[in-house]
């Protein structure tokens, strides 16, 4: 899986791009672990090609240590196959979803 | 131009409880779902692209319209917060909106509207704002304002939003649709005026049908019925001899029995309801009136039971003897599987030797070894982020979604495997 992050305005964007599965959550949760990554931040998932439950899982993690931080957590440009795995999950209950990276940021 | 749909997970709660198992907007009325009626609007609007967004579940929805391909639609689908504004669902689907007028149908189930007059023009020149509103829903003009490209348009065409909220309302809108039948039933539904009859239905002779009626999909009405005036039969019916249905509603998937009346009555499943008092009658003799009901996927469940019972014997045999060593050392039940101080209480859990006794249960076939609450082990088990029941949902949901009898073994295995990390509490 490959991960990059950049800024946009108060934002910091985190876009995924592959499969996220249990093979490459720990890769995830490493990246998050040595970057820093306090303040507002949105996950860009157009790329995603494959999520799955420890995917979700992973996803999750961060939105509730947002919220436990007061900060900020919007997804945005989710792509058929990962939308309809946060519909039959009812995952998108617990995330602010977005179909641009823009107008998440604004 | 486009149409936004917006559903509302609270609203219209009185659908469900009054025709329980089905999405409120997939209930229907007179030969059509609500939600179609909304297609309908979308496609006289001239509105082709039309994303519905909810903040519940849409599984059914998606299910019922896929791409829209079947009304010569496209069809997107969004999700919402509960709290979520017309604004802020308008920044969450900035993609869907573009440069265009975007129709926002919020919260409804019906739009009154006349298919013989033009909405296009109207709604493409009318400002940004809301149209119409009842209390309970509205029309609302989003997007971009045309009214420099087109004129405003002369004369309004009718529109208009029924309030809907209740039994009665939903059995005097049935009506009104029978009765204006060509206002909304568009071409393609109409055998003749006043007369609506669906696909694949069999009228066995000394049938009597009087007008106002209208006749779903897959239907049998056998020798001696009188249906109408004003009668609205359903999907797959069947109407047994000699009965009468007048003034009525035969909801879908419904048996009607041999001489029965039913007149100004709602009849769904095995319950027969009045309209005019709201009392609801349910009749326990399914020679009378009851639900048709299909076979489901049958294989499939004999091949998982026996997946399941197999594994379950595999598991006797390798936790028989380490179950009855350790037994008498652990002196209280052990329940869920964490937190036990006691060395041998936790070795009992971690070889999951808890759920031996619920083993005879998989074999005596009223229990799963492994799926969704209840079950021996939970698919929720198979990971170890969950913290709390919403969590254990999501992974359940998902894994009852992508799961096949014989995926059941290794996320058997892998539950195993976890129980030392496992949060959730078994069945």
């Amino acid at each position: 899986m490959k991960i990059s992050s950049k800024k946009l305005g108060d934002y910091t964007i985190l876009s995924l791009s592959g499969i996220l599965n249990a093979s490459s959550a720990p890769q995830l949760k490493s990246y998050l672990e040595e970057t820093d990554f306090s303040g507002s931040l949105i996950i860009d998932l157009e790329l995603v090609d494959f999520l799955d439950s420890s995917g979700l899982g992973i996803l999750v993690g961060i939105a509730r240590r947002k919220k436990a931080a007061n900060e900020i957590l919007k997804l945005a440009n989710l792509n058929d196959r990962v939308k309809k795995v946060f519909e039959i999950t009812q995952a998108y209950t617990l995330f602010d979803i977005y179909d641009e990276v823009n107008a998440a940021a604004e | 131009m486009k149409t936004l749909i917006i559903i509302r997970e609270n609203a219209h709660s009185w659908l469900r409880d009054t025709f329980p198992g089905q999405h409120p907007l997939l209930v229907r009325i007179c030969n059509k779902s609500f939600l179609e009626f909304l297609f309908d609007f979308s496609i006289i609007a001239g509105a082709r692209e039309v994303r519905i967004v909810s903040d519940g579940d849409m599984a059914e929805i998606r299910d019922f319209c896929h791409d829209g391909g079947r009304w010569g639609l496209n069809i997107s689908y969004a999700t919402i917060q509960k709290s979520d504004t017309i604004t802020q669902i308008n920044n969450k689907n900035r993609r869907f909106y573009a440069a265009e007028r975007i129709i926002v149908l919020d919260n409804l189930l019906f739009i009154e509207f006349n298919k013989n007059e033009s909405y296009t023009e109207y709604l493409a020149s009318s400002h940004v704002g809301m149209l119409l509103s009842n209390g309970q829903g509205s029309v609302y003009l989003d997007g971009a304002d045309q009214q420099s490209i087109l004129e405003q348009c002369g004369s309004s065409p009718h529109i208009s939003i029924p309030e809907l909220g209740s039994l009665p309302e939903y059995f005097r809108l049935s009506a009104e649709i029978l009765r204006q039948g060509s206002r909304y039933i568009l071409p393609g539904y109409s055998n003749e005026d006043g007369c609506y009859i669906g696909r694949n239905v069999v009228i066995h002779k000394g049938v009597e049908i009087k007008k106002p009626v209208i006749i779903g999909n897959n239907v049998q009405i056998m020798p001696g019925c009188v249906i109408g005036p004003e009668a609205v039969i359903g999907s797959t019916v069947i109407i047994d001899r000699e009965s009468l249905v007048t003034g009525s509603i035969v909801m879908h998937n419904t048996f009607v029995g041999e001489q029965l009346e039913v007149k100004n009555k709602i009849a769904s499943g095995n319950r027969l309801m009045d309209p005019a008092t709201g009392a609801s009658l349910q009749l326990v003799d399914a020679h009378l009136l009851s639900e048709i009901t299909s076979e489901g996927t049958v294989y499939e469940g004999i091949v998982r039971r026996l997946v399941h019972v197999l594994a379950a014997l595999l598991l006797f045999i390798a936790q028989l003897l380490p179950y009855l060593f350790l037994r008498p050392f652990v002196g209280e039940p052990v329940a869920g599987g964490t937190g036990h101080e006691h060395k041998t209480a936790q070795l009992f859990n971690r070889l999951s030797l808890d759920r031996f006794p619920q083993l005879f249960r998989v074999f005596s076939g009223s229990l799963r070894l492994i799926g969704s609450q209840p079950a021996v082990f939970r698919y929720a088990e198979t990971e170890e982020w969950p913290e709390n029941e919403m969590d254990a949902r999501i992974v359940e949901q998902f894994c009852t979604l992508h799961s096949h009898p014989f995926g059941d073994i290794p996320l058997l295995l892998k539950a195993l495997l976890n129980r030392k990390e496992s949060k959730i509490a078994a069945s």
